[in-house]
């Protein structure tokens, strides 16, 4: 028996214990890496707003999962853009139309001024202005018009409604009605007289090719489907 | 000698001791953690599961009994680490002593026997486990093949077969309003999982089918019913059912949460505009996004960016227009006439504006409606 050495050793294992233990607290406390959750997260960054799953497990509790999304914003117009000269075709240009708007532009927005008013008293800081295209469908120099009616009470999951008039007279009459997104394509080629709409429509998971029947326009293809970031055009 | 006992017992009690409270802190900080996930349910965030009165369930005992075992093995091994350190002191400190030496060899063996059956506890009780009871996955067996990983699901305890035997004696315990299940998301051949959803190489989408832990199919993402649920909870809303069938037309139950052309973002599709008109604080860009009236421009680019970047708030953002549809008092006699169902349904589709305008739900949103509320 050496006493001296003895004391100082075990005094060390003490130390050593001690320390250990309060490490082992400091450790556990401030990491939380024992009873809570290990997360394990693979990261993929793309430009679309990829969604990547983050799967938590710990041993007896049970898993869960979270869905996180990195943070790169999608340009959904500019993936319009790239798309109509592919499938020969040229984006509708839109102009917003207000109650102080004349010509063809204020008598179609007048039309609209009883949903607009409707709109103000459901949201009444929301705006007031309407989307309108004047475009020649016919190729006959009298403009048609498209309006995308871009107030909030009057668009939901499935977009926003869009109306197409054909002047009669100097009436406006509507000759076709939907709900979609609010960029337009024109196609380069006529149907029964009137040129081909693109359109996004409803849940807006592709871009169709409306065609005219004779009387109004009519679903005929799908030109394109949407991944999230861009389109794929159909071959 | 007895006190040197006294002191390596004091250094191992103390040390132990820590370790404990290292484990209840971190048990309290888990339990303050906010869980978006967090169900009437509640998950076990320490030793003992938290939960009081009416709210325990089998699951919680299954949980506690669960966390003992965790822990237990979990203080064998500074246990064992301190006992060889002491044999090993004790061997050199007593090296003149015949009986010290032989003491120490004791301790050394009596450790290390013990470590190791402590160690292969899970290995027994595993390889009992396994020819006593059912094992298959598909019929509520060891999840990822372990019966230590314990699931609580819709239906009460499924999987972990300590969770069985207790089910198996103490029959099931009432069905959870939350289940709380790892999926994986299975794309068909030639696709692969991304953008939430299942692509191949030309960009053609199909919908994944999901598989939870136990192996078993299930139509739509768990999660997002889970956050849906909660999201009622929070806004107190009566509008749940409802949700739960709008977030199947919108996106199949979470399946494909894609941000769609028109601006609609989250996995209940809510358009950039309408987020910010239902609660403009959610993003900076609100205010220019409203402006913008259009859902995919620029402006709006930031609010879409924010919902699709947090499921939750997609599922708060859903209930919370769901909730305010079904209240507008403008569409309360059309809800009357054609059910609160059809008209809060076809509302969310093409805006209540237009299902005023209609008088009822417009032509375009029929087979939605029917999608959500069925024929």
């Amino acid at each position: 028996m050496q006493p001296i050495a003895s004391k100082i050793l075990i005094g060390l294992i003490a130390a050593v214990i001690l320390i250990g233990g309060g490490l082992l607290w400091w450790y556990v406390a401030s990491t939380g890496q024992i009873g809570t959750p290990t997360i394990q997260t693979q990261t993929t960054q793309s430009s679309s707003g990829t969604n990547n799953q983050t799967t938590v497990t710990t041993q007896g509790v049970p898993t869960q999962t979270t869905t996180q999304t990195q943070q790169v914003p999608i340009d959904i117009n500019a993936a319009y853009a790239a798309l109509f000269p592919q499938i020969l075709g040229t984006q509708v240009a839109f102009v917003q139309a207000t109650a102080t708007s004349t010509g063809d532009m204020g008598a179609l927005y007048k039309l609209y001024t009883s949903n607009i008013a409707a709109n103000q008293k459901m949201y009444p800081n929301s705006a007031s202005s309407i989307d309108i295209a004047l475009v020649d469908l016919t190729e006959d120099s009298k403009p048609e018009a498209i309006v995308y009616e871009n107030l909030l009470s009057f668009c939901g999951s499935g977009g926003c409604t869009i109306d197409v008039y054909k002047k009669v007279g100097n009436t406006w009459t509507n000759i076709f009605s939907t709900a979609g997104g609010g960029v337009v394509g024109l196609s380069n080629t006529l149907t029964s007289g009137y040129l081909d709409l693109y359109l996004t429509v409803g849940a807006g998971d592709t871009v169709d090719r409306y065609m005219w029947n004779g009387s109004t326009y009519q679903y005929k293809e799908v030109m394109a489907s949407w991944n999230g970031s861009l389109f794929m055009p159909l071959q | 000698m007895r006190n040197r006992r006294a002191l390596v017992s004091l250094s191992i009690g103390i040390s132990m001791l820590m370790f404990v409270l290292g484990l209840a802190s971190v048990s309290v900080q888990y339990a303050l953690a906010d869980n978006p996930n967090q169900g009437p349910y509640n998950a076990p965030t320490g030793l003992v599961s938290s939960c009081n009165g009416p709210n325990c369930q089998a699951c919680n005992l299954v949980d506690l009994i669960q966390n003992v075992i965790n822990y237990a093995i979990g203080l064998s091994i500074p246990i064992a680490m301190a006992l060889f350190a002491y044999a090993g002191v004790l061997y050199f400190t007593e090296s003149a002593n015949p009986h010290g030496i032989e003491t120490a060899k004791k301790i050394f063996r009596s450790a290390l026997v013990g470590f190791i059956v402590a160690l292969g506890a899970y290995l027994i009780v595993n390889t009992i486990l396994h020819s006593i009871l059912n094992t298959n996955t598909a019929q509520g067996g060891f999840a990822e093949g372990s019966w230590f990983t314990i699931q609580c699901t819709g239906t009460g305890v499924t999987n972990g077969n300590i969770g069985n035997l207790l089910t198996s004696v103490l029959g099931n315990p009432a069905p959870l309003s939350v289940m709380e299940v790892a999926t994986t998301p299975t794309c068909p051949s030639g696709y692969s999982y991304q953008y939430n959803t299942c692509m191949d190489v030309n960009g053609n989408i199909q919908t994944p089918t999901y598989t939870t832990a136990s192996g078993a199919s299930v139509p739509s993402d768990p999660i997002l019913s889970a956050e849906i649920a909660a999201a009622c909870a929070t806004n107190a809303s009566s509008a749940c059912s409802i949700s739960q069938g709008i977030s199947q037309a919108e996106s199949s139950g979470g399946q494909n949460c894609t941000t769609s052309a028109t601006g609609a973002a989250g996995c209940m599709q809510v358009l950039a505009t309408t987020a910010c008109g239902i609660n403009s604080s959610i993003s900076s860009s609100c205010g220019s996004c409203l402006s913008s009236q259009n859902s995919i421009s620029a402006a709006c680019a930031p609010v879409i960016q924010t919902i699709s970047s947090n499921t939750q708030l997609g599922a708060n953002l859903g209930v919370q227009y769901i909730s305010q549809l079904q209240n507008m008092s403008s569409l309360q006699s059309l809800e009357t006439q054609y059910g609160t169902c059809q008209i809060t349904a076809a509302a969310y589709f093409q805006g209540p504006g237009k299902v005023l305008q209609a008088g009822g739900v417009p032509p375009i949103a029929t087979s939605y409606v029917a999608k959500v509320c069925g024929n």
